[in-house]
C-alpha cells in the first residue's frame, strides 16, 4: 500500500499512508457529534409537527414547564425577529428568515417533522415526556407535495410573501414557484428544425436523503454574559457559528465553536437545524444542553435532495453531432426556496458542445423538509435526463454510446456552462479510457445489459485559513479549520510533507475551533484538498523560506546559496559548503531569531477546475420480478492529481454507490397527509454490501495547473453519472424506456407488463 | 452577464460597456443602473475576468477586455 | 420508577450499572458506561453501527434491553484491540482506507471480527452477506470487503505460524 511510486515526480504525494486519525476511528475513541459530553450537561427534545401544513394558533407550554426536571422550554417567540436578509450559508446563501424557520417554525409549520417547540430537562426521557405535554393548537391547511400540484391553480401557498423571482413583469400574487430562470444560447428553434434526428423524453426523480449514518447532534452552552460555546458535528463549524450567531443576533466571536468528528454529511451538514435552539435552551436553563436527532428526525427534519421533473428535447445531425437542446424543468425543493436551477442549467450546458439551447428552469416549494445540498447538488437528477436522452439518440442513430459522447464532449477551451471557457479538463481522456477498459467489451449474459453515462461537476475553491508551525524539535503542526470528513487530514499532511521534504509522520494535522484559526468555508463542494490544500502548501513554503533564510545566517552565506533538500538546508558555498542543518536544528534556534518558525495563510482561490466522470454499469433484470442486480461497475474520473489515492478511489466508489441507491431504491414516499411513510433505514432502502459488486476505479490524472500539485475536486462528480448509467443499462436489458426513478422492482415489473 | 441577473436587475439587458479600475467599482457602476445588484452580487455572483474566475475584487482591471458575471453555484 | 441493578462483564471486566426498564444496552454503553465507540445510527436494528457481541453472539445493542445483559458478557469495539495492539481487522481497515467518516467503522470492525471467528476464509460473497446488516454511506463497501479479506489472510497466516511453532 505504502510504497512510493519510483516513477512519480513526487515523494509523498500519490502515496497511501495510514490516516493520522485512523486509530481513534477503528478503536471507537473518536468523538462524534452524539458522543460529546459537557460538564453539567442536560438534554433537549424537540416537538415536531404532525401536519404537513398548518397555522400555529397558539402554543401552551405550561404543563411541560411544570414537569419536574424540566429546565427550559423554547418556542419561536424566544427567537429574535428575522429579516429577509440574505447571508452566506454553506456554499450558497439563504435568507435569515428561512434559516431561522428551519430551526423552529414561525407562525406556520410547513412539513411533517417541522420543529415547533423544544424542551430541556435533566434526562432525555424527561425532556421527551415534557415535549409531549406541549399543546400546539394547529389550524390544519391543505398541503402539496408534487410540483404539478404545487403549481396548480388554487394550490395552497406555503409562503404568503413568495413572489416568483425572474418573471417579467413580476407576478402580483404569491405562488409556490420560488424562482424561474431562462437561458438561451444561439437559436434553439431554428437549429432543432434543421436537425436530422430529434429525441425527447419526460423524466422524473423524487426526493432522496443524503443518508449519513450519524444523525445531527450538538451541545450548546450560553452564559449570562452573552458568550457561548457550541460543539458541533458539521461540514463547517465556522459557517455553523456564523449562521447561528446571525439568527440569534449576537457577534460571531461570542460563539466559540468546536468541531467534533463528523459521521458523514454529503452536503446535508452545511446548515443549521439544532444549534440556535440548543443555545436558547441553554441560556434559559443556565446549563449546557445537548440536542440530537433520531433517525426519523433526520429523515423528516433535515435534508433531503430535491426531486425533478424534466421535459427534454435534443436535436442532432445524422453523424451524431448535437445541434440543439430544449428543456423545461422543475426542481421539487421542499419547504424553502432552494437554488438547484443554476446547477441544472450547468449540467445541460457544460458537458457537451451545444451551440443552441433554450432552457427554462423552476424551483418549486412544497410541503416536505427544505432540501439541502447532496453531493453535486441538482446535477445527478438533470444528468439522469440528459444522459438517458443521449442514449436514446445513440440507439436511434445506431451509434456506440461512447462514440456519441466522444463526438460531442467538451474539450479544453470550449465554453463552459456559463461561457467562462473550460480549462485543463479531461473528459475526452475519461471517455477514451472507458472505451479501452475491458469492461466495455466484456460479454454479457441473458437479461444483462450495459449502460454508460458521462457527467461533470464544477467544483469550488473559496476561503480557507491554515497555519503551519514548527516545534523546537522540527516536527510540523498543520492547523486548519476544515473538518475532516473523509481523510483530509492525511492529504493535508501529505502536501506539507511534500513541500518540506520531511516524512509524512513528522507532520500532524489538527482541525481547530473558531477561536484558534481564521475562517474556513465548509468542507463541501469538493473544495478542501484544492483550496485548504493550497493554503497548506503556501504556508509550508513560507516556513521553508524562513528555514532557508535562517540557515543562511547560520552558515554565513546568502539565502540563494542554501538549498532545501530532504528536510534540511544544504550549504552550497563558502566555508560550510557541503554541510547541512536539519529542520530540527534550525527550529531549535528560534530563540536566537525573531521568534518561532510558523506561517499562517488565508486564501480564496477560484481557479478550481471541474471534475469529469464516466461510469459503466452492467445490470441483470429479472423479468419475473422486475428486480435489478448490479453485476459489474466501473468508474473513470479525471481527478487532477490524486494526493492520497485510497481516499480518491473511496470518493469515486462511495459516490457511485449513492447514485446506484438513488437509481434503484431510494425515495421519499408520502402518504395522503404528506407524512413520510418510510422514515427509517428498513423502508428507506440504501445499498448494503450484498447488493453490490466491487466498484472498479480508473483515475485519470489531468492536473490542474493552478494548484501546486494539480489537485481537482473529486468528491462530487462520481454521484452524477450513476442514475443514468443504471437506467440506461436497465432500458437496454428490457428494451423499454426508464424515465422515472427509482427503478424499484414493482415499477420495472409494471413497465414490462404494460409493454406486453 | 448571464441570467438571472439581466432579468432581475437590468430589465433583460445583459451587456454593458463600462470603464472601471477594479471589480468593486464595476459592481458599483452596475448598481447605479440596476439598484440592489451590488448587495446581491456580494453573496450570489461569481465574476470572471477575461475567462478566469477572479476572487479578489480589489485587483486592478487594467487591460481587461471582458468581465463576465455569472451565478455562483453551491456544492455538497 | 426505580432503577434496576444489572451486573455484566464488559470487555473482560466486571461492570455494574443501574438502568430503567426501557433503556437499551446501547443507551447504557454510551451513557453510564461511557463507551461511545458503539454508535447509534438508527435505534431500530437497521444500520449495525451499534453492533456488539453478547455472550459471543453478534447483536444490535439498540435492540437489546439493558436488563437482558444481566449475567452476560459484552464485547464492544473498545475491547477489540489487545491493549495498544490493533486487531488485524482494525489494521487492515487502516491500510486499505476502508473508512471515510468512520462512523460506521466500529460496527463493521466488531462484525468483521465475528465473521472471521466463525469463517476464517470467507469469499467475497460471504463477506458481503455477513456484513449486509451494517450500513456504510461513504465507501461503497469496496475497500471494506478488501480489508476484511486481507485481515482473514493475515489471521490465517498467524495461526499457521502458531501451529508450526507449536
Ligand atoms: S443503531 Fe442499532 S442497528 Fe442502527
Ligand atoms: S465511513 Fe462513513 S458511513 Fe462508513
Amino acid at each position: 500500500m505504502n510504497a512510493p511510486d519510483p516513477m512519480s515526480k513526487y515523494r509523498v504525494v500519490g502515496t497511501r499512508p495510514v490516516r493520522p486519525d485512523g486509530i481513534d476511528k477503528v478503536t471507537g475513541k473518536a468523538i462524534y457529534g452524539p458522543d460529546f459530553v459537557a460538564a453539567g450537561m442536560i438534554h433537549g427534545a424537540i416537538l415536531r409537527s404532525p401536519h404537513a401544513h398548518a397555522r400555529i394558533r397558539s402554543i401552551d407550554t405550561s404543563r411541560a414547564e411544570a414537569l419536574p426536571g424540566v429546565k427550559a422550554v423554547v418556542t419561536s417567540a424566544d427567537f429574535p425577529g428575522q429579516s429577509a436578509k440574505i447571508i452566506a450559508a454553506g456554499e450558497t446563501s439563504s435568507s435569515l428568515r428561512d434559516i431561522a424557520a428551519t430551526c423552529l417554525a414561525h407562525g406556520k409549520v410547513l412539513y411533517v417533522g417541522h420543529a415547533a417547540a423544544a424542551v430541556a430537562a435533566t434526562t432525555k426521557a424527561i425532556a421527551e415526556a415534557a415535549a409531549k405535554l406541549i399543546v400546539v393548537d394547529y389550524e390544519v391547511l391543505p398541503h402539496v407535495i408534487e410540483v404539478e400540484d404545487a403549481l396548480a391553480e388554487g394550490a395552497p401557498i406555503l409562503h404568503e410573501h413568495m413572489i416568483t423571482k425572474g418573471l417579467d413583469p413580476a407576478p402580483d400574487s404569491p405562488s409556490n414557484a420560488a424562482n424561474c430562470l431562462v437561458m438561451t444560447r444561439g437559436d434553439a428553434d431554428a437549429a432543432m428544425a434543421g436537425a436530422a434526428v430529434i429525441v425527447s423524453g419526460h423524466y422524473r426523480t423524487v426526493p432522496v436523503h443524503q443518508g449519513y449514518i450519524e444523525p445531527h447532534a450538538c451541545v450548546a452552552s450560553w452564559n449570562a454574559d452573552g458568550q457561548g460555546q457550541l460543539w458541533v458535528s458539521s461540514q463547517g463549524h465556522f459557517d455553523i457559528r456564523n449562521q447561528t450567531a446571525s439568527v440569534l443576533h449576537i457577534p460571531s466571536s461570542d460563539l466559540r465553536t468546536y468541531p467534533l468528528e463528523i459521521g458523514g454529511g454529503f452536503g446535508g451538514k452545511t446548515g443549521i437545524y439544532l444549534e440556535p435552539v440548543a443555545m436558547l435552551l441553554s441560556k434559559k436553563a443556565g446549563r449546557p444542553v445537548r440536542l440530537a436527532m433520531s433517525r426519523e428526525d433526520v429523515f423528516c427534519g433535515s435534508g433531503p435532495a430535491p426531486g425533478i421533473v424534466v421535459d427534454l428535447t435534443i436535436g442532432a445531425d445524422a453523424d451524431g453531432t448535437l445541434k440543439a437542446i430544449k428543456a423545461e424543468f422543475w426542481y421539487q425543493v421542499g419547504a424553502f426556496c432552494g437554488s438547484a436551477v443554476n446547477s441544472g442549467m450547468a449540467t445541460l450546458l457544460g458537458t457537451y458542445r451545444i451551440a443552441n439551447a433554450h432552457l427554462c428552469g423552476w424551483d418549486v416549494v412544497s410541503n416536505f423538509p427544505g432540501t439541502k445540498a447532496y453531493r453535486a447538488p441538482g446535477a445527478p437528477q438533470m444528468a439522469f435526463a440528459l444522459e438517458s436522452c443521449l442514449d436514446d439518440l445513440a440507439r436511434k442513430l445506431d451509434m456506440d454510446p461512447l462514440d456519441l459522447r466522444l463526438r460531442n464532449a467538451v474539450r479544453p477551451g470550449d465554453p463552459g456552462p456559463h461561457h467562462v471557457p473550460h480549462g485543463a479538463i479531461g473528459f475526452v481522456e475519461c471517455l477514451e479510457a472507458a472505451k479501452a477498459h475491458p469492461h466495455w467489451t466484456a460479454p454479457l449474459g441473458a437479461n444483462q445489459a450495459r449502460g454508460v453515462a458521462g457527467a461533470f461537476w464544477m467544483n469550488y475553491g473559496g476561503p480557507s485559513t491554515v497555519s503551519v508551525a514548527l516545534s523546537g524539535d522540527g516536527s510540523v503542526q498543520v492547523t486548519t479549520g476544515s473538518p475532516d470528513i473523509g481523510g483530509s487530514r492525511a492529504s493535508m499532511a501529505i502536501m506539507a510533507a511534500e513541500v518540506l521534504q520531511v516524512p509524512y509522520e513528522r507532520v500532524r494535522v489538527a482541525i481547530a475551533d473558531t477561536a484558534s484559526i481564521g475562517y474556513s468555508m465548509v468542507t463541501g463542494g469538493s473544495r478542501v484538498t484544492f483550496a485548504t490544500g493550497k493554503a497548506v502548501v503556501e504556508a509550508a513554503r513560507k516556513v521553508e523560506e524562513t528555514l532557508v533564510t535562517r540557515a543562511a545566517s547560520l552558515f554565513g552565506v546568502a539565502a540563494t546559496d542554501v538549498e532545501w533538500r530532504n528536510g534540511a538546508a544544504h550549504c552550497l558555498t563558502g566555508e560550510s559548503a557541503g554541510e547541512h542543518l536539519t529542520i530540527g536544528a534550525i527550529a531549535a534556534k528560534a530563540g536566537q531569531f525573531s521568534g518561532p518558525v510558523s506561517a499562517e495563510v488565508s486564501v480564496n482561490p477560484l481557479d478550481y477546475l471541474p471534475g469529469f466522470a464516466v461510469h459503466i454499469c452492467d445490470t441483470e433484470v429479472d423479468p419475473e420480478t422486475g428486480n435489478v442486480s448490479i453485476i459489474r461497475y466501473t468508474t473513470v474520473q479525471d481527478v487532477g492529481t490524486a494526493i492520497h489515492p485510497d481516499y480518491v478511489e473511496g470518493q469515486m466508489q462511495g459516490g457511485a454507490v449513492q447514485g446506484i441507491g438513488w437509481a434503484l431504491n431510494e425515495a421519499y414516499v408520502f402518504d395522503g397527509n404528506g407524512r413520510m411513510e418510510n422514515p427509517g433505514f428498513l423502508d428507506y432502502r440504501m445499498p448494503v454490501a450484498s447488493d453490490l459488486p466491487m466498484i472498479d476505479t480508473v483515475m485519470i490524472e489531468v492536473p490542474n495547473p493552478a494548484h501546486p500539485y494539480g489537485v481537482k475536486g473529486v468528491g462530487e462528480a462520481p454521484i452524477v453519472p450513476p442514475l443514468a448509467a443504471v437506467a440506461n443499462a436497465v432500458s437496454r436489458a428490457t428494451g423499454l424506456p426508464m424515465r422515472t426513478l427509482p427503478l424499484s422492482p414493482d415499477r420495472i415489473w409494471a413497465t414490462i407488463q404494460a409493454a406486453k | 452577464m448571464i441570467e438571472p441577473f439581466p432579468g432581475r436587475y437590468f430589465a433583460g439587458r445583459g451587456e454593458f460597456e463600462l470603464e472601471a479600475p477594479n471589480l468593486f467599482a464595476l459592481v458599483r457602476a452596475l448598481d447605479a443602473i440596476g439598484s440592489g445588484f451590488a448587495e446581491m452580487a456580494g453573496e450570489d455572483a461569481a465574476i470572471a475576468v477575461d475567462g478566469v474566475m477572479r476572487a479578489d475584487w480589489s485587483a486592478p482591471l487594467e487591460g481587461a477586455q471582458e468581465v463576465l458575471i455569472v451565478p455562483r453555484i453551491a456544492g455538497g | 420508577m426505580s432503577k434496576i441493578a444489572v451486573s455484566t462483564t464488559v470487555n473482560g471486566d466486571p461492570a455494574e450499572f443501574l438502568c430503567d426498564a426501557g433503556e437499551t444496552l446501547l443507551d447504557v454503553l454510551r451513557g453510564s458506561l461511557g463507551l461511545t465507540g458503539s454508535k447509534e445510527g438508527c435505534a431500530s436494528g437497521d444500520c449495525g453501527a451499534c453492533t456488539v457481541m453478547l455472550n459471543s453472539q453478534m447483536v444490535c445493542s439498540c435492540l437489546v434491553l439493558a436488563v437482558e445483559a444481566e449475567g452476560k458478557s459484552i464485547a464492544t469495539v473498545e475491547g477489540v484491540a489487545e491493549g495498544s495492539v490493533l486487531h488485524p481487522v482494525q489494521r487492515q481497515f487502516l491500510e486499505h482506507g476502508a473508512l471515510q467518516c468512520g462512523f460506521c467503522t466500529p460496527g463493521f470492525i466488531v462484525a468483521a471480527k465475528a465473521l472471521l471467528e466463525v469463517n476464517p476464509d470467507p469469499d467475497e460473497t460471504e463477506i458481503r452477506y455477513w456484513l449486509a446488516g451494517n450500513l456504510c454511506r461513504c465507501t461503497g463497501y469496496d475497500k471494506i470487503v478488501r480489508a476484511v479479506s486481507a485481515a482473514a489472510a493475515e489471521l490465517r497466516q498467524d495461526s499457521k505460524a502458531q501451529r508450526s511453532a507449536a
